[in-house]
């Protein structure tokens, strides 16, 4: 599938993890990923207020943005806590029809882990970064499961 | 979440001690539960700890939020069979009330050291009272151990697949003692979803297995001490850390061990 990095914001557009799963993926600095985040969060806000759907709250904001390079799927709990994940647009790599589903599932994978091995983590504080060892190897598992899916 | 959560065990928890609940009656209560694949806690817990365990049985219907309570609907917790119970407690409901327990713990304690023992000292506590609760589960009748191997062994079978669902990884000796014993476990289940930041250096929330380990011996009339660390093993692939309870048996158990032994 070419899962390229994977975003994890806070209710305020604070960037709190964020992994890079692929060689493709580009390599920035940590404070541009941290400007990407909170970039990407106003559009969120924005496409929001914008959508037909009269409570915000019901609007899931952007579920996914196709480039010419990447391609952007992204989700919001109801906590606030916005995921977004690259994926590759070339198409021997890229996501293949009806994969938008399966990045959609991945998106809700992720967040159980979350649930389970940050919330479930007593060192962990609500909307701080987050660094947890067990977790990234979960998260890597998921990845390699999801790119396996799509090739 | 968590918070949410903690909310909402204090209120089914009035609910379970008024009446019985009616998914309660699959998860009953102990302070410590069981994989949902394992064997897990019966009914009938001692009045000590009736608080925790209502809190834990309900802690499973939670996430389901559609249960909603009917009180009187099945049958009350004393009117429940002893015998050939397949409690299971939620895994999730289980380790957020760990987390929380060493979240509350944290804040009262100024070092790792003493965030240990106090762990620890919860977990004697569940141990206190597993020792009875297993033998009273279990579908026949469990011989009383004397022998330092014998209450060993009980405790990393029976009373492991009873508290987690499966054996501890393996029971060794230290080489030229008869006292001194060690289990080791490669993933504690409470470690699961626990990253200890690098300030907190080598603590290890398993503090809490190993107190478990300690109250189940001390019950049984083993007196010892327990302690709980972790050890670097790169013989081991993927988990390079190998949790050790170790067990240093009291002087009076080694004779009284002797003598048994004739």
């Amino acid at each position: 599938m070419g899962v390229q990095s994977f975003f994890v914001l806070n209710k305020a557009g604070g960037l709190i993890m964020q992994r890079s799963y692929s060689d493709r993926a580009p390599r920035l600095t940590q404070n541009d990923y941290i400007h990407l985040a909170s970039t990407f969060h106003s559009m969120q806000l924005l496409v929001r207020e914008l959508s037909p759907v009269s409570n915000a709250r019901e609007c899931g904001g952007i579920a996914r943005m196709e480039a010419t390079t990447f391609r952007l799927y992204a989700m919001i709990a109801a906590t606030g806590v916005e995921m977004f994940v690259t994926c590759d647009a070339n198409p021997a790599t890229a996501p293949a029809a009806g994969a938008h589903d399966r990045m959609a599932d991945f998106l809700k994978e992720a967040y159980i882990s979350y649930t389970d091995y940050v919330l479930k983590n007593p060192f962990y504080e609500i909307d701080m970064p987050i660094k947890s060892e067990p977790w990234d190897a979960h998260l890597i598992k998921i990845v390699d499961k999801y790119n396996r899916v799509g090739s | 979440m968590a918070r949410r959560e903690t909310g909402r065990l204090s209120w089914v928890a009035k609910k379970q001690a008024s009446g019985a609940h009616k998914r309660s009656q699959s998860v009953r209560g102990m302070e410590a539960g069981a994989l949902p694949a394992g064997v897990g806690a019966g009914s009938g817990a001692p009045a000590g700890s009736a608080g925790y365990g209502a809190a834990m049985a309900v802690a499973a219907a939670a996430p389901g939020a559609q249960a909603s309570p009917t009180p009187g609907s099945t049958l009350n917790i004393l009117d429940q069979p002893l015998a050939r119970q397949r409690g299971e407690v939620s895994l999730s409901a289980y380790l957020l009330l760990f987390c929380e327990l060493v979240a509350y713990s944290r804040n009262r304690v100024s070092s790792v050291v003493a965030l240990e023992a106090r762990l620890a000292a919860v977990g004697y506590r569940v141990g206190e009272r597993a020792l009875e609760y297993v033998c009273a589960k279990s579908g026949k009748p469990l011989p009383r151990e004397t022998r330092i191997l014998g209450i060993l062994n009980f405790v990393v079978t029976n009373l492991w697949r009873f508290l987690f669902g499966k054996n501890a990884d393996s029971l060794k000796k230290v080489g030229n003692s008869d006292a001194e014993f060690y289990i080791e476990e490669v993933e504690p289940l409470v470690n699961t979803f626990v990253s200890v930041p690098k300030d907190f250096g080598a603590l290890n929330c398993a503090a809490f297995q190993g107190g478990i380990v300690h109250g189940i011996l001390s019950a049984a009339g083993f007196e010892c001490e327990v302690t709980t660390y972790v050890r670097d093993d790169s013989s081991k692939p993927g988990s390079a850390e190998v949790t050790m309870y170790y067990i240093k048996f009291s002087n009076e158990v080694i004779q009284r061990e002797r003598r048994l032994a004739g």
